[in-house]
């Protein structure tokens, strides 16, 4: 087997002008340079205008220079607008507070003008309610491009406060929340009512906040990291290098594709050195985590949930899962140690057993029982049991090429076949995202008719897991998959499979519902109601749960897609996730309260879920309005 | 040809990236439409200006030496020709004064860089003066946004940046040898030396604090104003014990350094905020401001409280630059309606002439 290298991703990279002599020039430069795009002023940065009275409005000169200095597809391609540093629409005084808005209003119509695809707006501290407020008011009218909030890790004034002898208590003052960039951020986006056209870009300081700060800014729509370059040391040979810990604070960000923009004055010979280091470190991040590979596109992309029992999967999904390394190597370690324990070494030579894969598809568990058997040096009588028809046609193409009477092809519903003869071994392969959301209890509930008294089903357990999450760039995918002819809650009571990369853990995850096979209980009830406490580790903001499970197969042999024991090198699963309606601020040590239910009727299974602490919220999906799965 | 071989590069291979600094050539054609600064040398007998343009294709600058002769005192639009000699820049030039001699000065630019340069007379058949660069210190990262001596050695000086930082130069080494990054969490719009206590310099930001310095401590810095939501925008000493701030309200406090918790005298100017002040000698006195408008006003803040003893609104367009001229006592003003005006300032208050 031949080993690629792991994919790993190129920069974009762009540099920050304070002014520039001559547009053009400096655009040059930059390309030069091997810059991809750079930040430039709207209007010079010292050049102020009056809007409201004195003679300084009646300049006859233009307040900045023309749109013709540039080719329209520069201005739109390579251009991030800056707006002027004066501006103050948070300001108490009135009069300057007016000025600023006209001088916002006017740069933003300017850069509106010009096409370009971003503005850049700092934030500096956590009251900026006006300039928020007219942001969105831009974003949701006419504006076209996106907004990069700036946003530095560490607040200045912390920085700043190291210097003062005048105060006593500088510890408790940083414990405020004022001074928590994070936190000018959340109340920011809240009142733009988290527009997905706005982005941060986070300024890195030479403090770095704790990892738990970090993973918070992990699970926001960071579009660019600013990296000044009094942050780079010097290497021996004179070039800008990072210091370790920035290194892996930029690292992690690299996953998220996130573009770079190197700002302040080059103080390392060339400029092109560090467009040349970021370069090196992006491309030194090798994106190893096994989904990558198979998942590249479908980072943060929402999925609606695989429903194998209502519909007939496609050959092409078929192929992709049976591609999956680990899945069917663990499921074969089981079956071979359930046929083992069926099966005494010295009863090898004259006992047959029976075993049957339910839900077979194009027969890659076949093919798994098979090696097994031979493997454990044991004779096995396999049936091949699938409702999909077109499945079928390959399985009896293999059975004539290959596997000829060790295999009984069956084209039928388990629920409904009636059996020949029991099994010893019932072997499926039913689980979703979610553990029981494809419906494996009511499938293998049914199978199990034909299964001996102590006969064995692999998996012989599954649970599913819950754990809340920050993630605005999902919440904001779930708001826009709204359709119009559908309930209007649809969009928010519905689980998504998806790839999640822009995420935060709020708390620890923790097991939900866990179901066992064979199921011995008289009567049979799938329906299940839990209610789970989450303690908060820090302040955040809950968009919803992400849900993953743990299935043990056979005794010891496990498969798992719950990031505290994941199965290493698997793909065939992304984690679910169950959003809610409104974002609700938690604030750490809080203790989130969640319920969950799984309900069913003759014809369908579906999940109800609700807040009830810190604040009690309504239920979601009541009666399986907006999604069930078929049974 | 003069141009500027800067010492630190030259040293330590310091090259500014994205701000260029082309040397200047010779004395260009034309001021640049936007005048931002003016200042009288020590001994009254040259005028340094600063131009930039801000709003057309190339967004330049350029500083001027004119001899005291050429200087019109009303309405004057100084013509190049008329120079002694003048230096064209790579960006607009905020800030600018001579270094105690009038032949030395510094400049503040928007690319962030700090330079210091000199004029320099070459002997031949006609004797020409040339502008010489000593050092081009390219370590802020944003414009610059005031310069002032500190030390009273006339070898340090302090400057302030759009970067939140300031930073205390060495006028030998031309290394920083103090580096307050950050010094406020916003802007700092100003910096300026305590008379007669030449170590301590006061600075205000857009962050809405006021702070007094004495780089030699462990913790330099104490307040002078705690954050508000006004920012503020400049300040300059009255005396060695009061400093005078303004912020973009158009209010000016005069705070005591000794009791910055007691209550202070205000004065309400134009609700436009205020752009520079100019205090009469480095010893304090009157203080010389202009706002976001085209008013001058003069202050005496030597009283019970504080009195404005002279106002002028003869210029066209915001008021950019004050200086005051020792020799013939008079206050000079200039502004982006490309004019530059003289105002004699009666300041015979409080025995204070």
């Amino acid at each position: 087997m031949s080993h690629e290298n792991p994919p790993s991703r190129k920069v974009s990279c762009g540099l920050d002008f304070v002014t520039a002599l001559d547009i053009r020039q400096s655009l040059a430069y930059t390309a030069e340079n091997k810059y991809d795009f750079a930040l430039m002023p709207i209007a010079h940065p010292r050049y102020k205008r009056e809007f409201l009275l004195g003679k300084a409005m009646n300049r006859k000169e233009p307040f900045t220079r023309s749109d013709l200095l540039l080719q329209s597809s520069d201005w739109s391609t390579m251009i991030v607008g800056k707006i002027s540093p004066y501006i103050d629409v948070d300001s108490e005084d009135a009069i300057y507070r007016r000025q600023s808005e006209e001088a916002l209003a006017q740069e933003m119509t300017y850069a509106s003008h010009l096409n370009l695809c971003a503005m850049i707006v700092p934030l500096t501290s956590i009251n900026q309610t006006n300039l928020a407020r007219t942001i969105f008011s831009k974003v949701v009218g006419v504006f076209s491009y996106q907004i990069w909030v700036r946003v530095p890790l560490e607040s200045p004034f912390a920085q700043a406060l190291e210097l003062r002898k005048d105060v006593a208590n500088k510890e408790d003052l940083l414990r405020a929340k004022e001074h928590n960039p994070w936190e000018w951020w959340n109340v920011f986006r809240s009142i733009c009512n988290y527009d997905r056209r706005l982005g941060v870009a986070l300024e890195v300081t030479p403090d770095i906040p704790s990892a738990e700060e970090i993973t918070r800014w992990l699970g926001e729509p960071v579009r660019c990291l600013l990296l000044p370059t009094s942050l780079f040391l010097t290497n021996k040979k004179g070039y800008p290098v990072l210091s370790r810990a920035h290194q892996l604070l930029c690292r992690k960000f690299v996953p998220l594709g996130v573009q770079v923009v190197i700002t302040g004055s080059v103080v390392h010979g060339s400029v092109q050195y560090y467009q040349q280091y970021v370069d090196h470190l992006w491309q030194s991040v090798r994106l190893n985590d096994p989904l990558v590979g198979f998942a590249r596109g479908y980072e943060d992309f929402l999925q609606c949930p695989l429903q194998p029992l209502m519909d007939n999967l496609e050959s092409q999904t078929y192929e992709v899962f049976e591609k999956d390394p680990v899945k069917y190597s663990e499921y074969q370690s089981a079956m071979e140690k359930a046929i083992r324990d069926r099966v005494p070494e010295d009863q090898a030579e004259k006992k047959t057993i029976t075993a049957m894969v339910v839900g077979a598809g194009r027969g890659p568990l076949v093919r798994a029982l098979l090696s097994a058997a031979e493997k454990a040096n044991r004779k096995v009588k396999v049936y091949a049991v699938e409702k999909n028809p077109n499945a079928i046609v390959t399985l009896l193409a293999h059975k004539e090429e290959t596997w000829h009477d060790r295999v009984t092809v069956v084209s039928c519903d388990m629920r409904l076949w009636d059996a020949p003869e029991k099994a010893d071994i019932l072997v499926s392969e039913l689980l979703g995202s979610f553990g029981d959301n494809e419906l494996s209890p009511e499938c293998l509930d049914g199978a199990q008719k034909f299964l001996c008294d102590d006969g064995i089903s692999i998996p012989s357990q599954y649970t599913s897991f819950i754990c809340p999450i920050q993630s605005s760039k999902l919440y904001n995918e779930v708001r826009l998959s709204k359709e119009h002819d559908k309930h209007p809650l649809k969009h928010f009571e519905t689980p998504y499979v998806v790839h999640q990369q822009n995420k935060l853990e709020l708390s620890d995850t923790q097991a939900l519902f866990q179901f066992d096979h064979p199921n011995k209980d008289v009567p049979i009830d799938n329906s299940r109601f839990k209610t789970l406490q989450f303690k908060i580790r820090q302040n955040g903001v809950l968009h919803g749960f992400s849900g993953y499970f743990e299935t043990i197969l056979y005794q010891d042999v496990m498969l798992s897609i719950n990031p505290a024991t994941h199965s290493p090198g698997m793909f065939s699963w992304f984690p679910i996730f169950f959003p809610i309606k409104e974002p609700l601020h938690l604030k750490e040590g809080d203790v989130l309260e969640v319920n969950f239910w799984r309900l069913n009727n003759s014809k369908n299974v579906w999940y109800e879920w609700c807040i009830t602490k810190p604040v009690p919220g309504p239920v979601h999906n009541p009666n399986g309005r907006s999604y069930t799965i078929g049974l | 040809m003069s141009s500027i071989s800067s010492k630190a590069m030259a040293d330590s291979c310091i090259l500014t990236g994205p701000r260029m600094v082309i040397p200047p050539g010779p004395t260009p054609p034309a001021l640049d439409k936007h005048f931002d600064f003016l200042d009288w040398s020590p001994d009254g007998e040259k005028l340094l200006i600063g131009t930039s343009d801000l709003t057309s294709r190339s967004w330049g600058g350029s500083v001027w030496i004119f001899n005291n002769v050429e200087c019109q005192e009303d309405g004057w639009s100084p013509q190049a020709g008329k120079c002694l000699v003048g230096a064209q820049l790579d960006c607009g030039v905020n800030v600018g004064r001579f270094l105690r001699s009038s032949d030395k000065f510094i400049i503040g630019c928007d690319s962030g860089s700090v330079q210091i340069l000199g004029t320099k007379s070459i002997p031949g058949a006609q004797e020409t003066i040339q502008i010489q660069g000593h050092a081009s210190l390219s370590e802020h990262n944003d414009v610059v946004l005031d310069i002032d001596d500190l030390g009273g050695d006339g070898l340090h000086f302090v400057s302030c940046s759009e970067d939140k930082c300031i930073k205390i130069w060495d006028l030998e080494s031309f290394v920083a040898t103090h580096t307050f990054a950050p010094a406020h969490a916003r802007s700092v719009t100003s910096v300026r030396t305590r008379p007669s206590e030449a170590q301590n310099f006061a600075s205000c930001s857009r962050d809405g604090s006021a702070l007094l310095w004495d780089p030699r401590e462990e913790f330099p810095a104490s307040s002078l104003v705690c954050s508000s939501g006004i920012a503020l925008t400049s300040l300059s000493w009255a005396n060695e014990m009061t400093v005078v701030v303004g912020g973009v309200d158009g209010q000016l406090n005069a705070i005591d350094i000794r009791n910055t918790s007691q209550s202070q005298s205000k004065i309400q100017l134009c609700k436009r905020p205020v752009h520079s002040m100019k205090s009469k000698s480095s010893k304090g006195g009157p203080v010389a401001v202009c706002q976001d408008n085209s008013k001058i006003s003069v202050l005496d803040f030597g009283g019970e409280s504080p009195v404005e003893i002279f106002t002028n609104d003869s210029h066209g367009d915001f008021v950019r630059g004050l200086s005051w001229n020792q020799k013939h006592a008079s206050l000079w003003s200039c502004g982006w309606d490309s004019k530059i005006f003289s105002h004699h300032v009666a300041t015979i208050t409080n025995g204070v002439a």
